[in-house]
């Protein structure tokens, strides 16, 4: 396995200029795991690599910033960010939520489940893409407290 | 009981049908003439207190909708179309089941009314599709469709809102529909009554629902091996990304469907439809 520093350094400061929370990219058998502490900090906090299919346990990452939280997914399913195909998404980036507003729907054995908030807040990071399938605990979205 | 004048007279003794069944699902009615959606109906029950229960049916729906807001049409007073409420403290993950546990209580009240003779021809095509195979056994028309939503905030199940519609009365289906809809009437020996086939869904559902949510779908997994109407079958995804013969269901309540490589594969959403060879 090897990791080419100058292109992390590169794909770093694009990741701190677009002020992305966390990124993750699989190429030739080498994944790199980008979370960054703080969110506006301005260098990422940890940079990691690790070989494919390796155990989530053996990454480090920085712990979750204590100012925001990640939605996962209850179960299962395909992750649906508005309630019909032409209809607008719940939230985007940038929304301001409040608790109980629904963020998504996981759509498991045809059962229409509505994520809602716990919490106010705005969402920074949507990490799942419309119409496709989320695993247990997936992250969905990751909402800066109010 | 108010909204009885409302309805055709085979839905105005719901309230008698469901009592003499006992039970706590739909000791609360909510009658209506014409409605939205009674799914919409119930879920704006369950944000306002509704209890574990409540029904909203109508004989007539303007924004009926079937999944990821698919319109569902209906001619007044020819389908029946009901929401139940329920309220079930159990862990997220044993909410997608109760999506299986619907469509059989709905094959379970239209085998009762097919009769002995016909009741094995009452089938559930996965998830929860209604369908009643033909006389020679080829292929099957649906006659009732479930759509079920809930709401989680965090680990806590908010609501799950049961929704369920029936072709009972209907005799002549659009040119489109002809080939893929039936009805009850033009299955059963006997004119079907609407409230009847409710009584029987929601004891259906009072029997199986809560046990469930708290022990997955062990109790019910013979019922839903017996009436499985794609065991068997080729079978594809409607993304095209299975393909396969499907075998049985699993403990989870995903679809199997065995590759032709030998690879099992397990379903959990989306939609499967026969192959066409």
């Amino acid at each position: 396995m090897t990791v080419d520093i100058d292109k992390l350094r590169a794909l770093l400061t694009v990741l701190g200029e677009e002020n992305v929370a966390e990124f993750e990219h699989e190429s030739e058998g080498v994944r790199v795991r980008i979370v960054r502490g703080g969110f506006a900090a301005p260098t990422p906090a940890v940079a990691h690599a690790a070989p494919a299919l390796a155990p989530a346990a053996a990454s480090v990452e920085a712990s979750t910033p204590a100012d925001s939280v990640d939605v996962t997914s209850p179960f299962v399913g395909t992750f649906y960010r508005s309630p019909s195909p032409d209809a607008p998404a719940f939230c985007e980036v940038g929304s301001v939520v409040r608790p109980g507003q629904t963020l998504c729907i996981i759509e498991a054995m045809k059962l229409m489940n509505e994520i809602e908030a716990e919490m106010s807040g705005t969402v920074i990071e949507i990490y799942a893409q419309n119409g496709k399938p989320v695993e247990f605990g997936q992250k969905l979205f990751r909402i800066k407290k109010a | 009981m108010p909204g009885t004048s409302l309805v055709a007279p085979d839905l105005a003794n719901v309230a008698g049908a469901i009592r003499a069944r006992g039970g706590r699902l739909g000791e609360v009615i909510h009658l209506l003439a014409e409605t939205g959606s009674t799914n919409d109906d119930a879920k704006a029950g369950a944000r306002a207190g509704a209890p574990h229960g409540a029904v909203w049916i109508a004989e007539r729906q303007t924004r009926g909708r079937g999944r990821q807001g698919r319109a569902w049409v209906s001619p007044a007073g020819e389908s029946l179309l009901f929401s139940v409420l329920l309220r079930v403290s159990c862990a997220p993950a044993r909410v997608p089941p109760l999506s299986l546990v619907c469509g059989l209580a709905v094959r379970d009240a239209l085998a009762r009314v097919l009769g002995e003779r016909d009741a094995g021809r009452a089938l559930v095509k996965w998830p929860n599709d209604v369908v009643v195979r033909d006389r020679a056994g080829a292929g099957w028309r649906k006659v009732a469709g479930v759509l079920v939503e809930s709401a989680l905030v965090g680990a806590k199940v908010e609501h799950v809102v049961v929704g369920i519609g029936v072709n009972v009365h209907t005799r002549e289906f659009p040119e489109e529909l002809a080939a893929i809809a039936t009805s009850v009437a033009r299955e059963a020996a006997s004119p079907p009554d609407r409230a009847e086939l409710l009584a029987d869904v929601l004891a259906s559902l009072e029997r199986d629902v809560e046990q469930v949510a708290h022990r997955g779908l062990g109790a019910v997994h013979g019922r839903l091996a017996a009436h499985d109407a794609l065991a068997g079958r080729a079978v594809e995804s409607d993304d095209g990304g299975v393909a396969g013969t499907a075998c049985g269901i699993d403990p989870d309540g995903r679809l199997l469907v065995r590759r032709a490589d030998g690879v099992l594969d397990k379903v959990a959403s989306g939609e499967v439809r026969l192959r066409v060879a």
